[in-house]
């Protein structure tokens, strides 16, 4: 059953997949059809034809024979009026041999006519191994019937062949009516005809094979073209931007490769215009970005000597101090920020690898906010049911992504508990931080990677943040060839999980779950 | 007398604002513009200590590490504004004995200052023994089978803590407190291009060292101590 069915939806795949196939297919079944009708009709033609000339044949001889045997015994009378029907029956038999020559005849008889009362009797005689039994009484009624015509009835001789049985009226003097029966055997015939039709039927299964054949080499030339495009569209649409459709000639197919290849190029033309523009816009931020460090580092060191001495200005300087020095470190981190990106954007970064214990990295950073989360009224937990042993990662930015998740976390976190979850299994490794505070909407969520999108301006933002924080851990994660999954609702919290994928292993199912499933099993 | 410190930069008003800065903390100042500049007021002011900004106009700021090593120890620190790893490495490897990225703050900065300055710690004994090296703690010498050997100031520090207790594996992290004076930082390259500059002026062999071992995941530790 399982087997069937997997070859009937093979089947199906193979019937929707080719077009080739189906066109074949189709013109097959038709020319099948055609070869069936025609064959069907010319068989029956013949069929008739044959059995109608040789039935015709048969009547005919049998009319003849019946004349001569009619003559004999109309000639054995003698002068007296008397007649030795005996004799005149073997010299009839003798006369029937001999005037019959039509090929076939199985056997003879005269049968003497049920019913009648005459002055003498003529026994009713037949050739050896007449067979008796398919001479119907229908046929001799009929005979009795109408005494001037040959009668036929077709049967089957030796219960396969076909055969006709003729019959026809024969007066003996003084011995009264007689069946004059001939058998014909019409094998020769019934051979010939299926010689016939086999020839029609190899003849039909030729002209259906030779349609397919035609039909897919035609096919197959028709849809090169297409096909041609398609590949080419596929690599194309693989990033190989400058694959182009070689044009031949004029006609439709020429068309198509043309405009096929016109429009790759308005594409690509397109693609490189933008790639141009957004490499030039990296290049922009990254020089921005670099040139301005140079001017803060005089800003910073003047701004925090005067800071220093803020005691010894009247109030308002020593206020615009205080606001100066405090910008000037907003500003570092946003400058300091937008160079990672940059450098990420721009594919300079690279992992600097080395074997650490994810435990112990989560267990580290969760020390260096601790202070800031207590200020805020939180404990932060580490649960970590796995990431005990060593997992190569880029301890510096793999800290960087969860200071980012804690601090998030202590932000918004309302004061309540923050858990830090750590596992791993043999592909992947996962840190999830979970808190249970305001939490975000769907449309929030999916905004928190853009960069310098912030959730509602009215919230504290007491941890600072530059707005690229989320976009420099994604990025961070993308370059260990992770991914960062959010979780979040309105009033129960959030939860942001980093998984990154060891050994080379691709798309791997993280250790950790997302809320509202269970984390993982304490 | 205060400490000496060579300021290179092209930028005058970072000069202007480290000398500012620097002279409020006690030290005394001279500032070059740029490479060539450096190499001559170097020579002239011996400075205790030099600031240095990688990226000069003329001869850079690699270069003249390069030259002021062919024939002085003194500390040098880069400043950069660039963040690409390679200058880091490229910096250090020219001899360089530490690096603060701009925009620095002056914390940072004079921690490392003092740091890099800071006078070895006086030891109850007068040498000590690594492998076939003799460490002078008084005349502040390496020799081999007599032959002095020229370390800077930061390479004598790190062959000393290493060699001061020969049983011990030191981490690099443990390294870059002791030594280069860090708390938190943890720039471990610091540390692995410094060993590899230690090991090309002592080892026999680079390849095979004896003196300063690596220990695979945890870090060094001073070669076996063989009685001369």
């Amino acid at each position: 059953m399982n087997f069937v069915t997997r070859i009937v939806r093979q089947a199906r795949e193979a019937w929707v997949g080719s077009l080739r196939l189906r066109m074949v297919m189709v013109s097959g079944g038709l020319s099948l059809v055609a070869a069936a009708v025609i064959g069907g009709f010319l068989s029956f033609t013949i069929e008739r034809n044959l059995f109608e000339s040789r039935r015709n044949e048969i009547i005919s001889e049998t009319q003849s024979v019946s004349g001569s045997v009619q003559a004999q015994f109309d000639g054995a009378i003698d002068a007296q009026g008397f007649i030795d029907v005996e004799s005149a029956n073997s010299t009839a038999q003798t006369t029937i041999r001999a005037t019959t020559n039509s090929p076939g005849l199985v056997g003879f008889a005269i049968l003497r006519a049920p019913g009648q009362v005459t002055d003498q009797v003529m026994t009713s005689t037949s050739s050896i191994g007449f067979p008796m039994a398919v001479v119907s009484e229908s046929l001799r009624t009929a005979i009795h019937d109408d005494r001037s015509n040959v009668h036929y009835q077709s049967v089957f001789v030796d219960s396969q062949s076909p055969g006709i049985v003729t019959g026809t009226n024969i007066d003996v003097p003084t011995s009264g009516r007689y069946d004059l029966v001939l058998i014909y055997n019409l094998a020769d015939v019934q051979a010939n005809l299926a010689f016939v039709q086999s020839a029609l039927a190899l003849g039909g299964l030729f002209l259906v094979v030779t349609t397919g054949v035609i039909v897919w080499i035609v096919t197959t030339r028709s849809i090169k073209p297409i096909m041609t495009t398609a590949a080419t569209a596929e690599r194309f649409a693989d990033g190989h931007l400058e694959e182009r459709i070689g044009v031949e000639g004029n006609d439709v197919s020429a068309k198509l490769a043309m405009s096929f290849n016109r429009m790759a190029e308005s594409i690509s033309g397109q693609i490189n215009r933008l790639a141009t523009l957004s490499t030039l816009q990296q290049q922009f931020v990254s020089d921005v970005s670099h040139e301005l460090r140079t001017p803060l580092t005089t800003i910073k060191l003047a701004g925090s000597m005067l800071f220093k001495q803020r005691k010894t200005f009247d109030k308002d300087s020593a206020r615009a101090a205080e606001l100066l020095n405090r910008q000037i470190v907003t500003f570092e981190e946003l400058l300091s920020e937008l160079i990672e990106l940059s450098r990420y954007d721009a594919g300079a970064a690279e992992l600097e690898l080395e074997p650490v214990a994810p435990a112990t990295l989560a267990q580290g950073c969760i020390d260096q906010v601790a202070d800031l989360a207590a200020a805020h009224g939180s404990t932060i937990t580490l649960h970590a049911p796995g990431g005990h042993s060593m997992v190569d990662l880029d301890t510096r930015r793999v800290r960087r992504i969860l200071q980012n998740f804690l601090s998030n976390a202590i932000d918004h976190g309302e004061g309540k508990p923050i858990e830090v979850w750590v596992d791993s299994t043999s592909a992947a490794v996962s840190f999830a931080v979970v808190d249970h505070g305001i939490g975000m909407t769907a449309t929030e969520s999916a905004r928190v990677f853009d960069r310098f999108w912030r959730a509602d301006p009215s919230r504290q933002r007491q941890s600072g943040g530059t707005g690229l924080g989320l976009a420099i851990a994604l990025g961070y994660a993308k370059l260990h060839g992770g991914t960062i999954d959010v979780w979040a609702e309105p009033g129960n919290g959030a939860c942001f999980r980093l998984t990154i994928p060891r050994d080379g292993a691709t798309d791997p199912v993280s250790p950790l779950g997302l809320p509202p499933e269970v984390i993982a099993d304490a | 007398m205060h400490a000496r410190i060579l300021i290179v930069d092209d930028d005058p008003s970072i000069g202007e604002v480290l000398e500012l800065f620097l002279r409020a903390d006690g030290y005394d100042t001279r500032i070059a513009v740029d490479g060539s500049d450096a190499l001559v007021v170097f020579d002239e002011y011996q400075p205790h200590l030099v600031l240095l900004d990688l990226n000069l106009p003329g001869m850079d700021g690699i270069s003249v590490c390069r030259s002021i090593r062919e024939f002085s120890g003194t500390p040098i620190i880069m400043l950069t504004a660039r963040t690409d790893p390679q200058d880091i490495i490229h910096g250090l490897e020219a001899g360089a004995d530490d690096y603060v990225e701009k925009p620095f703050n002056e914390q940072i900065l004079s921690a490392r200052i003092r740091a890099c300055m800071r006078r070895p710690l006086p030891t109850a004994s007068n040498s000590l023994l690594v492998g076939d090296i003799e460490i002078d703690l008084r005349g502040h010498t390496v020799t081999r089978d007599g032959q002095p050997i020229s370390l800077t100031p930061l390479e004598f520090e790190l062959l000393h803590t290493l060699a001061s207790r020969p049983t011990e594996v030191f981490s690099r992290e443990a390294l870059l407190e002791q030594v280069w004076g860090y708390q938190y930082k943890a720039d471990t390259r610091l540390v692995n291009v410094h060993v590899q500059r230690l090991r090309s002026k002592i080892e026999r062999d680079v390849d095979d060292p004896k003196i300063v071992l690596t220990v695979r995941g945890v870090g060094y530790r001073a070669g076996e101590t063989r009685s001369a």
